[in-house]
């Protein structure tokens, strides 16, 4: 069984599903880092013998655990050291030590990057940009004029740098995310950035909003709804308040026209699960009655399931099961309505297997799971069999 | 739904027309960079074939003055080349080694390979290591290389020993390491949900002379699965010296099982009683809400006589209780904000 740990859905978090847009946006796909791979071992894999330089004389490596051995002491493999893996540099200790902001860029820009060696130079470039706003911009403006890895090591070390929580650069950041003009890959790696943000002013909240609402935007509309829910997420869990994040996060999922934005409006508080007041019950019980995609419904269901109201979410489970049709969604309603009661479910959802007998099985797996003495609904969920077939390939909901 | 038009799917994003020439990229190079620093010095890496001894060196170099990206980078390296070097060399490598951050990585890079091929008896030369190197932090660093896979499972294979020894290890750091693999192994590689795990975690737990490290090990440790002899041992730790030791078995018996709970729930309200500590009565009642979850509340409500200090504490849980929420990790959040 798939354990995921929000309980209900069986899929890992805390990182949302791979979504078409997300998966575009992963710094290597899968077909880049294979395109990647292919020209890495055509430049740089040796045929035959390595073309390598023989070692020094004298130059062996000391016996381990000695000192740190100098560039010139370092081993050269022999034909039969070799291990068929791309990665391994000379001069790479050199180079790390002495290497400006400049020379990080340029070896960006040589590209053949290879997935590691990537990470190491935004890793490194991380390091040297620091707490430094006047760096990070410089870094910033460099990305303007690049794409594919090299925009995403250049943009994803702008997000691991401590300068990133300075104001100006999230405020370069947004803009370059609001940037019409900019190229999509850039507007959403700029979004992506932002998640870092320990906290989002109200007029910050709303600029991303906008960014979501805008139906030509895509990626961006994603990432940035994605961001908004990151930083609540993070927000929330050190004391602040949720709320003002939900209210622009529920407008999106309501009015948004991109279905995978509306979806991942109303998913990101599973990442919380802040207890949701009386305020979004009738929103969200109008999106889960009434909005055309399943998914969305079924999502509507899952929102509901952490509230202040418990009696009145019982209420609405108990009017939509009967009138939902499709068996996704009713298992959504069926297993949501035991997140919200427990045991005290039981009898709702007898009644709920006494109208779709495909419920049955399920009532009685609950009745059993409850009688064994177990509370928590994390646990019992864990238990719980799956009996309806509604995940997709990427372990999602359907 | 106001605003709903039809629905699209998002598109795939435009191919950036932004490619540039060479001669262009290096020229907005030079111009950006300048506005940030001066062109660097270092001359560029270049690529060469790896071999392993080349890794450890770089590794070794690393460990003594590279950044910690450079750090990161080779031993990701090192433990990405365990499945592609003959296995007899990284065993060789592992012996001859006497760096402790070097041996660690040459250790993971075993542990593994071990792990990917599904063979836990591949893991003896890092666990026997762990076991008889007369230097204690080459023992340490050992048993840090076994972070992050089976390693329960691993020492069960061997039959040699288990994570109670290590914890019995006179050298500090080795307990440490001990405890700080179980945590991880706990939480991060089989998300609280391995029996074998929880049960080890205890017996370490009671062999540990370190009480604050004992407790630190209950306390992150999920007792999901722990079976009725982990519940004795928890319980007999209800008794310990130390009193953060007793709050944290009270809360790991919290944690446990409904198989487990009635004998949990006996332990619990019977030291309730007995307890002299505020603290440790606190970290009871904590347990006895997680046993109960809603229908704790009865069994609070009977011990408010014992101690009136507590009764704001015990108010609270009622409070936390009464939203009626289902999960422990929620109920425990809403407490925490509910008392401001």
């Amino acid at each position: 069984m798939n354990r995921g740990t929000v309980p209900g859905v069986r899929r890992p978090p805390p990182s949302p599903p791979a979504r078409p847009a997300e998966g575009r946006y992963r710094w290597v796909g899968t077909a880049g880092a294979a395109a990647l791979l292919v020209a890495f071992w055509a430049a740089f894999w040796p045929r035959g013998k390595p073309e390598v330089a023989p070692p020094a004389p004298g130059a062996e490596a000391p016996a381990p655990g000695e000192a740190a051995p100098g560039e010139a002491a370092r081993h050269r493999p022999s034909e039969e050291d070799v291990v068929p893996m791309p990665g391994c540099f000379r001069g790479l200790r050199e180079f790390d030590r002495h290497a400006t902001l400049a020379d990080l860029r340029a070896a960006i820009l040589r590209g053949g990057l290879d997935q590691p060696f990537a990470e190491y130079l935004r890793g490194r470039l991380a390091e040297l940009i620091g707490g430094a706003p006047e760096r990070a911009r410089a870094v910033l403006a460099w990305a303007k004029e690049a794409s594919g890895a090299e925009l995403e090591v250049l943009l994803g070390a702008i997000k691991d740098s401590a300068a990133v929580h300075d104001p100006g650069v999230a405020e370069s950041l947004l803009a370059t995310g609001e940037d019409k003009a900019a190229a999509t890959d850039l507007r959403a790696a700029a979004l992506d950035a932002l998640e870092t943000q320990h906290k989002l002013e109200p007029a910050t909240m709303a600029r991303l909003k906008a960014i979501a609402l805008d139906d030509g935007a895509d990626a961006p509309a994603w990432l940035a709804t994605r961001t908004l829910g990151r930083v609540m997420k993070e927000d929330f869990e050190h004391g602040g308040s949720f709320e003002p994040y939900w209210r622009e996060l529920l407008a999106i999922g309501q009015t948004s026209r991109e279905t995978q934005v509306q979806l991942l409006a109303l998913e990101m508080p599973s990442y919380a699960d802040p207890v949701l007041g009386r305020e979004s019950i009738d929103a969200l019980a109008q999106i889960m009655r009434t909005d055309p995609d399943r998914a969305v419904r079924e999502m509507a269901a899952h929102r509901l399931s952490v509230t202040k109201d418990p009696d009145k979410v019982l209420a609405i489970y108990r009017q939509a099961f009967p009138a939902e049709r499709d068996e996704c969604v009713r298992w959504a309603i069926f297993r949501f309505t035991v997140r919200v009661a427990g045991a005290g479910a039981l009898p709702l959802l007898a009644e709920f297997a006494a109208i779709d007998r495909r419920f049955k099985e399920d009532h009685q797996d609950f009745v059993t799971l409850y009688a064994s003495g177990t509370t928590d609904f994390a646990r019992i969920w864990t238990g719980k069999e799956e009996r309806h077939q509604c995940l997709g390939e990427e372990g999602e909901e359907r | 739904m106001p605003g709903r038009g039809r629905r699209r799917a998002l598109r795939a994003p435009p191919t950036p027309p932004r490619r540039r020439s060479a001669a262009l990229a290096a020229a907005a190079l030079a111009l950006l960079a300048g506005a940030a620093e001066p062109e660097g010095s270092a001359p560029a890496p270049e690529r060469e074939p790896c071999s392993l001894p080349g890794m450890v060196d770089d590794l070794r170099a690393a460990l003594h003055d590279g950044s910690p990206a450079l750090q990161k980078y080779q031993k990701f390296l090192l433990k990405e080349a365990a499945m592609r070097v003959p296995p007899e060399r990284l065993r060789a490598a592992f012996a001859a080694e006497r760096d402790p951050g070097v041996l660690e990585a040459l250790g993971a890079a075993i542990a593994s390979r071990a792990s990917n091929a599904g063979e836990p008896a591949a893991f003896a030369p890092v666990v026997e290591r762990a076991r008889r190197d007369a230097d204690p932090a080459l023992r340490a660093a050992s048993l840090r290389g076994l972070r992050g896979f089976g390693s329960v499972e691993a020492m069960a294979a061997s039959g040699r020993t288990s994570y109670a020894d290590f914890a019995r290890d006179p050298a500090p750091e080795v307990r440490q390491a001990a405890a700080e693999n179980l945590l991880h192994e706990s939480q991060k590689v089989y998300f609280g949900h391995e029996r074998a795990v929880s049960e080890a975690a205890v017996e370490a737990a009671a062999a540990l002379a370190d009480p604050a490290l004992a407790a630190k090990l209950l306390a992150g440790t999920s007792m999901e699965q722990a079976g009725p002899a982990a519940v004795e041992k928890l319980v007999e730790k209800l008794s310990a010296d130390d009193a953060g030791l007793r709050a944290a078995a009270a809360k790991a018996l919290g944690d446990v099982s409904a198989a487990q709970a009635g004998a949990a729930q006996r332990a619990l309200l019977e030291r309730y009683r007995a307890e002299p500590e505020r603290e440790v009565r606190a970290a009871i009642l904590e347990g006895l809400a997680h046993l109960g979850l809603g229908a704790a509340a009865p069994t609070l409500e009977s011990l408010r006589g014992v101690d009136p200090a507590l009764a704001p504490e015990i108010d609270a849980w009622l409070k936390a209780l009464a939203t009626g929420l289902q999960e422990w990790s929620l109920i425990v959040r809403e407490k925490q904000r509910l008392q401001g």
